[in-house]
């Protein structure tokens, strides 16, 4: 069900021949039919997201809402060499997201010290990541290729939106290791996600 | 360290992943313009992770879509930032009196005491600033977001205004404008840094709403200033500034 979502406004125009890009190009020229057509195309998977590194619903919805946006605005700065529409456009999502993570961490960091919250992460974050996906063959078997420590990277970064910094003082690793890490675990998924498609 | 340097390259993991503190996002994107092995290892990297991000799809409440749709209706999209681009818009400012060239910016400077008490500064909870001015461009986020930035704001005498963000972190100051009246046919708005003393160019903003993280801050720099110049910019100022924003004392 989550991963093939029942368009809930039947009433927009739906011409299945123009691709993301096209539409954020139009939205570029001030098309806001273009803009309904997208949110519905992407929002599932954005807010997904969201949710996924807030883990609250109401500051994933804050979140998607300034995304979108900002999306709608900057939609003139697209450039379709550059990424394709869906990954530019969760890639606002994700920043969003993660920049209010990272606020929300700093106003904490008083009251709570990071290690313990992140201990009690650490040891079921693979399980985790196999576990929410598990109807999800194709990215099951892509993310079980990768090794633990790739996992964990992945996961550090992407989905609880630790800085490279704050994974190597977490894991008590040296920075070089995880930015390497972090490349490693990113191309394995993809060369995984290229093999099984 | 300055091995960063060295292996910069290594970094488009972590940026794809948004791992980077501002200040290394930053310089890691002025690397991918002139690196087409980064750039598409970054595309891919991308691309790889909405793969993943799709299986975990899941519908937000009807109700966001509304008010998504509301909160864009009296905004239009930015312009590509490219500068050459016809201005499409014809409407003139009006014509300042025409003082000698710098030191309109330079009296701006001098009455600045004044100019400090009236401007308004806090520190960081940037939740509201930060969603008014969604519109601006992502560099400029990431000055927005950074946990020491602070801001100051001016109106313009043109109308609208201008929001200054600084963040001491990663040596950035963004400007962020509001309801500028739209760049006169053959013009540009740029933007200075104003010493004591000197007046440097900063770069250049849109009109309406838009954004831009400044070039070259000097550290004697007590204000910005933002005039209309000729398409292209000037190397000194030639009009005065419709827009002052005064940089406090550290
Ligand atoms: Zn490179």
């Amino acid at each position: 069900m989550a991963s093939h979502p029942a368009p809930t406004a039947a009433a927009e125009p739906d011409p299945p021949t123009a691709s993301a890009e096209d539409l954020l190009e139009r939205c570029a020229q001030g098309d806001r039919g273009a803009f309904v057509d997208l949110y519905r195309r992407l929002s599932p998977g954005a807010y997904g997201l969201a949710l996924r590194v807030l883990r609250d619903e109401h500051l994933a919805q804050d979140a998607l809402q300034e995304a979108f946006e900002q999306i709608w605005s900057q939609s003139g700065r697209y450039d379709r060499s550059r990424s394709s529409a869906r990954s530019w456009i969760l890639t606002i999502v994700h920043r969003r997201a993660v920049d209010r993570v990272r606020r929300e961490q700093v106003e904490r960091q008083g009251a709570m010290a990071w290690g313990a919250q992140h201990r009690e992460a650490e040891h079921d974050v693979v399980a985790e990541v196999v576990e929410l996906h598990a109807d999800h063959r194709r990215v099951r078997a892509a993310l079980s290729a990768l090794t633990p420590l790739q996992r964990q990277a992945l996961e550090l970064a992407y989905h609880r939106g630790l800085t490279q910094t704050q994974v190597a003082a977490e894991l008590d690793i040296p920075l070089g290791t995880v930015k390497t890490r972090m490349r490693d675990a990113i191309r394995r998924l993809r060369g995984e996600l290229e093999g099984r498609r | 360290m300055n091995d960063e340097n060295a292996d910069i390259h290594t970094l488009s993991g972590a940026y794809a992943l948004d791992a980077l503190e501002p200040g290394e996002r930053a310089a890691f994107e002025r690397h991918l313009e002139a690196c087409e092995q980064c750039r598409d290892e970054v595309r891919s990297f991308g691309d790889a992770l909405s793969v993943v991000v799709d299986e975990s799809a899941q519908e937000p409440p009807e109700r966001l879509r509304d008010s998504v749709l509301a909160g864009i209706t009296a905004v239009r999209p930015l312009p590509p930032v490219t500068h050459d681009s016809p201005d499409d818009v014809v409407v003139a400012l009006r014509p300042g009196r025409r003082r000698a060239v710098t030191a309109a910016l330079a009296v701006a400077a001098a009455v600045l005491g004044v100019a400090l008490a009236g401007t308004a500064w806090r520190t960081v909870t940037l939740q509201d600033e930060v969603s008014r001015l969604s519109a601006a461009a992502a560099d400029v986020t990431t000055v927005l977001t950074a946990p020491d930035a602070r801001i100051a704001t001016a109106t313009a005498t043109t109308g609208g205004r201008g929001t200054m963000v600084m963040s001491p972190s990663s040596g950035q100051v963004a400007l962020v404008t509001d309801g500028l009246a739209p760049v006169p046919a053959g013009k540009t708005y740029q933007v200075w840094f104003v010493g004591r003393g000197s007046v440097v160019p900063a770069g250049f903003v849109d009109g309406g709403t838009a954004g831009t993280v400044l070039t070259g801050h000097p550290d004697d720099a007590v204000a910005i200033g933002v005039t209309v110049e000729p398409r292209g910019g000037s190397p000194a100022p030639t009009s005065d500034p419709f827009l002052t924003i005064a940089i406090p004392a550290a």
